[in-house]
Parts: C-alpha cells; sequence; structure tokens
C-alpha cells in the first residue's frame, strides 16, 4: 500500500515490479475528438514486458528506473509491420517531505528518458529522443485503510525541434479489502503538444495529442513479498489518438 | 427525589462546563454518552467531545484525560492530538475500554493553540445491567456530588491561559544560544487583570536554580498578549524544569514545562555491581536447565481472516509458566519466514495479540502481570515492583527478565512456524520498553533492533533523588515508599538501590549491540527524561550512531501516534539488515 501511494520505500528497501502489458486497437479519436474506426482494418497491437524498480536511499530519497520491452505490431488489410525491442528507458530519483504526522507526503521526481532504440523502420517503439520529465504529487491518507495520490508532470523530448511537450494529470485512489486484497482507481490525463500535428495509425509516433484514461487494479498480497495485480484500462476521451482497453499484469516485489 | 437531585447536580456541571469553557472563539464540552453518568459493559464509558473552532486560525493540540479511581490511584491517563481547522468544529466520541468496577474521577485537559482548560467529571462503571448495585454507586456518587458542591468554590467569570511554546519543537537545546520559548498569555475575563508572570528554571533532578525572572503585566479584558522568554543557556547539560507562575487580579496558577540541554552529554554514574555479568550468567543458565514444554495451540477466538493466532505457552524460571500470543499472516507460505516483532508487557498490562502486515508478532506474558495467576500468584498487600527485592535471587525481576529471555528461545526452538531468526525485533512501552532493553543486551547476539518507548528503571537512582521535583503521582515512588514504610527499620532505602542495581537498565545497555529507538517525554514521572537519556547515552558509542532518541516535551508517560508510525517505518529499515553473527 504504501508503495502504491507513492510514499518513501524505505532506506535500504528495494521494490522491483515485473510487467506484462497488452493493448489493442482499431478505432482512434480525430482530431476533432471524435471516435473512427481505423482505414482499411487497421489494427495497433502492443505487447511487452516492463521492470520498474525503486530503492530507498534514505529516508526521504529514492532511486527509480524502468525498462520496457515491446512488441509492436502495427497492420491492415494491405501490409503488416512489427518491431521488437527495449523502448525508452527511464530512471530517476523521488524526493518526499512528510507532513508532521507522516500522512501525507509532497514528492518531487525527476528522470531522465533515453531511448534504447533508433527509429530506422517503422512502427516505432516511441520517439527515439531523449527526454526529461519532472513531476511533484501529493499523497495521503482519506482514511485507514485508504490512499490517494494526485500528481501532476512535465515531459520533454530534447533531440527534435518537435518535441513533444507532455502535461500529465494523475490521480489515484486506493483502498484496502479484507484478506490483503487491494482496489486502485485512477485516472490519467496526458496532453501533448507538439508543432508536428500530423496522425499516424503508428501510434507511437503521434506528438500531437490529448487523452484520458481511466483505469482499476486488483492486488492481492500473497506472500510477505509479493503481490500481484491485475490492471484495466480504457481510454475515454482524446485527441489524435488510439482508443481502446488495455490490460497489464504486474507484481510488486518488496525486498527485503 | 434523589434522582431529581442526581439529575439537577449534573445538569448544574454541564451548564457549569459549558459556560467555563465557552470564550468568544473557542467551545469546548465533553458530555457523558449516559445522561447520568453510569455507564456499565454494554453502554460503555463514553464522552462526547465537541470542540468549535470560531477563530481563523486552525487549532492544533492535545486532549488529555485522566481516569482517578475513589481511593486516589491514577487508573489511565492517555492523550491524543487534535487538530481543528479555522471556523470548523471537531466531533467524537471517545470510548474509554473499562473493566474496574467503582466511581471514577475523570478530567479531561485541553491544550490546543489558543484555548487550554480542564474539565472534571465523576461517573460510575458497574458491569450489570443498572440494577441494584449501580443505584446504590449512584447514590454514593450523590453523596459525593453534594460534598463536592459544598467545597466548590465560586468561578471567576474568566481565566488567563498560558501557552508556551518552546523554539524548538522537540524542547532540546543545544550550544550557547539562549533558551528561547514564545508564549502566548489569554485574558478571558470580562475585567483587566493586573499581576505578575513570572518563572524559575531549575535543573530537574537537584532542583537547583538556574534563572528566574518576573514580569508584571497588564492584561485588558479579552485580550491576547505574545511575550519571549529569553533563558541563558544553562551550564551544564541537563533537564530543566520552567515553573511558570501567573498571578493577576482573580487568577493564580502554576505550571510546568521542561526542556532538555545538551542531551548527549546527560549522564549519571554506572551502578553496575562487580558481580553483574555472574548473576545474570546464573540466571541465563538456571533458565537453560529448564525444560520449557512448549505448548502452541490455534486460538481460533482470536484468529482473523488475515492472521492465525496462537497461545503459546512455556516454562520459565522457577518452572513457572508463561504464555504469549503468537500472531502469523496469512500470507506466510510453509518453508519461507518472516522478521519477528517480540512485545513486552508494561507494569502489570495483559498482553493481547498483535497484528504486522510484514511481521510475525509474539506478544509476551510474563509473571506477575496478573496478581492473582495460578502460575504466579502475588499475595494482597505485595506490589510487583518490589516483591522479593530484599533477596536479589528471588526478586521477581529476575524472573521476569528470564522470561522475556524465555520468548527468544521459543522463537530459536520453533524455526519452522516462519520466524526469521536473523531479523528479530524487541519492542515495548514503559515496562515493556525496559523489558526489551534487557534482552537486547542479555540476547546481543541475537536481536537485531530494540524499541523502547520510555522505558523505566533505567537510573533508579536517579529516578528517586528526582521524587522532590516531580509533582505527579508515581506508582514507582508510591509503592517503593510504601515498602520502605513497611521495611523501615528492617530494609533501606540503599539496600533496597543496592539489589535494584541487578535489574536497573542502565546497567544492561551497554551491552547491546543493535540500533535502538527510544522515546522520552518531559512530562513523565515514570520514566523522567533524564534518567532515560541517562540509559540512551551509556549505548556503546558505535551503537549509538546508529540509534536514535526521540523527545516530546508536552507529553506524560506516553508517545504520539506519530511516533508509532514512525517507528514502523524505522524498524522496517533496520531489519533490511540481517544481523551479523
Amino acid at each position: 500500500m504504501v508503495a502504491k501511494a507513492d510514499w518513501p520505500v524505505g532506506k535500504k528497501r528495494l521494490v522491483l515490479s515485473p510487467s506484462y502489458n497488452y493493448s489493442s486497437t482499431s478505432s482512434y479519436f480525430d482530431q476533432d475528438g471524435k471516435v473512427r474506426n481505423a482505414v482499411n482494418g487497421g489494427q495497433f497491437t502492443s505487447k511487452g514486458f516492463g521492470l520498474y524498480g525503486a530503492t530507498g536511499v534514505s529516508r526521504r530519497v529514492d532511486l527509480f528506473f524502468s525498462v520496457p520491452m515491446s512488441f509492436i505490431n502495427s497492420s491492415d488489410i494491405f501490409s503488416e509491420q512489427t518491431k521488437t525491442g527495449v523502448g525508452d528507458v527511464m530512471v530517476g530519483a523521488s524526493f518526499h517531505t512528510p507532513s508532521e504526522n507522516l500522512k501525507k507526503y509532497f514528492t518531487l521526481k525527476a528522470q531522465l528518458l533515453i531511448p534504447a532504440y533508433s527509429n530506422l523502420t517503422s512502427p516505432y517503439l516511441g520517439y527515439g529522443s531523449k527526454g526529461a520529465q519532472i513531476a511533484a504529487n501529493y499523497s495521503f491518507l482519506p482514511k485507514k485503510g485508504n490512499f490517494a495520490v494526485v500528481e501532476g508532470s512535465v515531459a520533454r523530448y530534447f533531440d527534435f525541434a518537435d518535441g513533444p511537450t507532455q502535461l500529465g494529470f494523475n490521480t489515484s485512489y486506493g483502498f484496502e479489502l479484507p484478506k490483503f486484497q487491494s482496489i486502485t482507481l485512477a485516472f490519467n490525463h496526458i496532453s501533448s503538444f507538439s508543432s508536428n500535428k500530423i496522425f499516424s495509425t503508428n501510434l507511437n509516433s503521434n506528438k500531437d495529442y490529448m487523452m484520458g484514461r481511466l483505469s482499476g487494479s486488483y492486488g492481492r498480497r500473497i506472500s510477505r513479498t509479493l503481490t500481484p495485480y491485475l490492471q484495466l484500462s480504457y481510454s475515454v476521451y482524446g485527441r489524435n489518438v488510439g482508443r481502446g482497453l488495455s490490460a497489464s499484469i504486474f507484481c510488486l516485489v518488496r525486498l527485503p | 427525589m434523589k434522582r431529581l437531585l442526581y439529575f439537577l447536580f449534573f445538569s448544574f456541571l454541564f451548564v457549569r462546563a459549558a459556560a467555563f469553557n465557552n470564550t468568544t472563539d473557542i467551545t469546548v464540552s465533553f458530555l457523558p454518552t449516559e445522561k447520568d453518568g453510569s455507564f456499565t459493559e454494554k453502554t460503555k464509558v463514553g464522552y462526547r467531545l465537541s470542540i468549535k473552532n470560531d477563530l481563523s486560525l486552525e487549532q492544533t493540540g492535545f486532549v488529555i484525560y485522566v481516569i482517578t479511581s475513589d481511593d486516589g490511584e491514577t487508573m489511565e491517563k492517555k492523550s491524543f492530538e487534535v487538530k481543528i481547522p479555522a471556523h470548523k468544529k471537531l466531533q467524537n466520541t471517545l470510548i474509554i475500554p473499562h473493566e474496574k468496577e467503582g466511581v471514577f474521577d475523570i478530567s479531561f485537559e485541553v491544550k490546543i493553540t489558543n484555548f487550554t482548560a480542564s474539565y472534571h467529571y465523576k461517573y460510575v462503571f458497574s458491569k450489570e445491567k443498572k440494577a441494584k448495585s449501580a443505584t446504590e454507586k449512584k447514590i454514593k456518587i450523590q453523596k459525593i456530588a453534594v460534598e463536592g458542591l459544598e467545597e466548590m468554590p465560586q468561578e471567576a467569570d474568566g481565566d488567563i491561559q498560558v501557552i508556551m511554546t518552546p523554539e524548538k519543537a522537540d524542547g532540546i537545546f543545544k550550544g550557547k544560544k539562549p533558551i528561547v520559548y514564545s508564549v502566548l498569555v489569554k485574558n478571558t475575563h470580562t475585567d483587566t487583570q493586573e499581576g505578575t508572570i513570572s518563572y524559575t528554571v531549575k535543573d530537574a533532578v537537584k532542583g537547583v536554580l538556574w534563572t528566574e525572572k518576573i514580569y508584571d503585566v497588564r492584561l485588558s479584558k479579552k485580550s491576547t498578549k505574545h511575550m519571549q522568554f529569553v533563558i541563558p543557556a544553562p551550564e551544564h547539560p541537563g533537564m530543566y524544569n520552567i515553573d511558570l507562575t501567573i498571578n493577576t487580579t482573580s487568577y493564580e496558577d502554576t505550571t510546568r514545562h521542561s526542556f532538555g540541554y545538551e542531551i548527549d552529554y546527560i549522564n549519571s554514574p554506572l551502578n553496575k555491581p562487580a558481580d553483574f555479568d555472574a548473576f545474570w550468567n546464573d540466571a541465563l543458565q538456571e533458565l537453560a536447565k529448564i525444560n520449557p514444554v512448549y505448548q502452541i495451540t490455534e486460538a481460533a477466538e482470536k484468529t482473523t481472516a488475515e492472521y492465525k493466532v496462537y497461545k503459546v505457552e512455556m516454562n520459565s524460571l522457577e518452572n513457572v509458566k508463561i504464555f504469549g500470543w503468537l500472531t502469523i499472516p496469512k500470507t506466510w507460505i510453509k518453508g519461507k519466514k518472516f522478521p519477528v516483532v517480540v512485545i513486552y508487557p508494561g507494569y502489570q498490562v495483559k498482553m493481547n495479540p498483535l497484528f504486522f502486515y510484514d511481521y510475525i508478532g509474539l506478544s509476551l506474558n510474563v509473571r506477575g502481570m496478573d496478581k492473582k495467576s495460578d502460575a504466579y500468584p502475588i499475595p494482597d498487600g505485595e506490589e510487583v515492583l518490589t516483591y522479593h527485592i530484599q533477596e536479589k535471587e528471588k526478586y521477581i525481576y529476575r524472573g521476569i527478565y528470564m522470561d522475556c529471555v524465555r520468548g527468544i528461545d521459543f522463537l530459536f526452538a520453533n524455526e519452522h512456524l516462519g520466524f526469521d531468526l536473523n531479523r528479530i525485533t524487541v519492542l515495548g512501552g514503559s515496562q515493556g520498553a525496559s523489558l526489551a532493553l534487557v534482552v537486547a543486551a542479555l540476547k546481543n547476539k541475537i536481536i537485531n533492533t530494540c524499541i523502547a518507548d520510555v522505558p523505566i528503571y533505567c537510573d533508579m537512582h536517579i529516578n528517586l533523588e528526582m521524587e522532590p521535583q516531580i509533582k505527579e503521582e508515581a506508582f514507582t515512588f508510591k509503592y517503593i515508599n510504601r515498602f520502605l514504610n513497611n521495611q523501615a527499620g528492617v530494609f533501606t532505602k540503599e539496600q533496597f538501590l543496592q539489589n535494584f542495581s541487578y535489574f536497573e537498565v542502565q546497567n544492561f545497555i551497554p551491552q547491546i549491540k543493535c540500533p535502538v529507538l527510544m522515546a522520552a517525554a518531559f512530562k513523565d514521572a515514570l520514566a523522567p527524561a533524564t534518567t532515560v537519556f541517562c540509559g540512551f547515552n551509556k549505548l556503546n558509542p558505535k551503537v549509538r550512531q546508529k540509534s536514535e532518541i526521540y523527545t516530546f516535551p508536552d507529553l506524560a508517560h506516553e508517545i504520539p501516534d506519530v511516533h508509532n508510525l514512525f517507528k514502523s517505518i524505522w524498524m522496517t529499515e533496520k531489519l533490511a539488515n540481517r544481523i551479523k553473527k
């Protein structure tokens, strides 16, 4: 619960989170936000494994990383393209400031985004550009066994003049259920700004878009260190962006 | 008629309380959940607390309640933090667990940013439904009430509240800089109050005056005055008491505040007898010869959806059977291990199962906690603290300390239950803290982490020397003095201290090898902060580097909720390291 609430991981502790993600879409939100079916039976599928890790270097500072490994398939009735590889690697640090009662934390995060691939052929694994993101969040316990996090973020990709620059807003609310179960509901919004307004069915290459996504996850602690989760997300609104349901399975491993 | 008188009396109390508690800006009330102040096991002892803050300033602070039995013994003292945002009202019902029947005094003290006041009530608690016995008690309370009415002085139409806040929130000062307090004086009278505010600063052990000052004050009606006390830094490390006296036209009161100066250097001589180590080696060897005959029985009635609870029984020194509660999270997988938290009891506190998300918990009941128990009955008129103190080999605490060690033996004999024997924490509060420290010393190759909140018995020599400076009642002084009075001419205070030296916690502390988290409260009469510092500062320097002590200037024998949260963070951090063997 603590890790999910974005509280400090704890000095000398390590949290690892391997995950498997799957998303597929055959429709999209157009530039006016209207839902359109992809032309020529187009389908964009992304699946892959990821590994997130965070360790506490002090009571207030955590270091974290994330490595995604993606398999992308973009197809229509005329062609099919696939790409497999490591996507944007992320490394960063979190700085937590607790309230006097240690039940609320203000957290600043800074992270670098490093592409581990080159966009020589489509489909793309990402923008193929180095970037940086800073985020600030406030996490607290509205009542016993519940947590909430509100976060804002700004990201910028540097290697190309058309960026993009992205603003994000995330909020999540989690609560514990009996027998070590928990449910987390989240809403994420992202606005990506770029002079490059082109919409591509190669969804990872779109730079000027906006989307809102709702997600829910269910987790159950199965041992002292392992808590697997199942998460479903659905994009509820957007512009120049794919639309659809995605699912992921991930596991929080708290060590030692 | 009696019922009517009774009702009128309580009505008077409530009206009086309401009138007394009403300032123009903050309104406080405590109302019993049973209108007649008569509670049963079914109704529970409860008081509805309401604090209305009409100020545009958030109010934070504490509510403290003290329950005293009709023979004057303090039954319970607790405090909790409150926070009332500007223009908001806090309403809560305080349910007070109760076992003992009788007539009790309960006093509430509210200390928030701009308001300080006390409230006093009487109540009756009986296990039976309100029947004959309750009626009898009502008659009794009525008598007390009438007596109280006769003695009750005429209350003035206001009071003067003084809030002193140290520049350092933890009340700890260092170096040559002066000790600074901001002082807020509020006159709630409807007339101007003139007089003096004075303070004396004395060292907490001997009461030697360090400095004093007197100010003339003139407080207009319904006014607030801000002052600052700048106290020169003392010459010597120590705890210091500030007695603040306000004496005006129609108000007089003295309150106490304390601060610590250069606490890293507060120390006292070690009172360790030459044969101290041999004495405890003998005790450990004697314990090793006792067949523990461990019995583990699932306590189905205490098992929950998340935890399995077992009653564990074992034989300890002198073949005394002790027991504890083992709680194992149901996320335990056979063959895997959980760190273990062993919790020791406060003075005559019966331990219940304690539940930890990430740990196996063992809460141990030691001998003497139940004076009527078959395993180790204590005769009427005897107190645990002094039971058999005349002979150190028979003193009850020799057995109690060994009971605590036996709890650790239990873990090593039953590793298959999932105990991570490289990650054992011992913890406790008050006497439990002392027991945790003793076990951390006697089993220093095994214990990974120790948490000790307001440990008593750290330095009983200093503690007894401090008695004249301590205003609050403490069972330690009460029982020791009563015992020494009864033993006049047979067993002296010096003999008591000589024998107690074998049990004084500070004599064990240098042996501790694991990190220790300690807490001291400055208004603590049972574990005076001086004695806690004397204990903490006797940690081996290398151990002290990885240990921490937290201080709470406004609290008595307790810690705030936030410290409990911090303890879990601290414990998790320290248990990340396996013990080096």
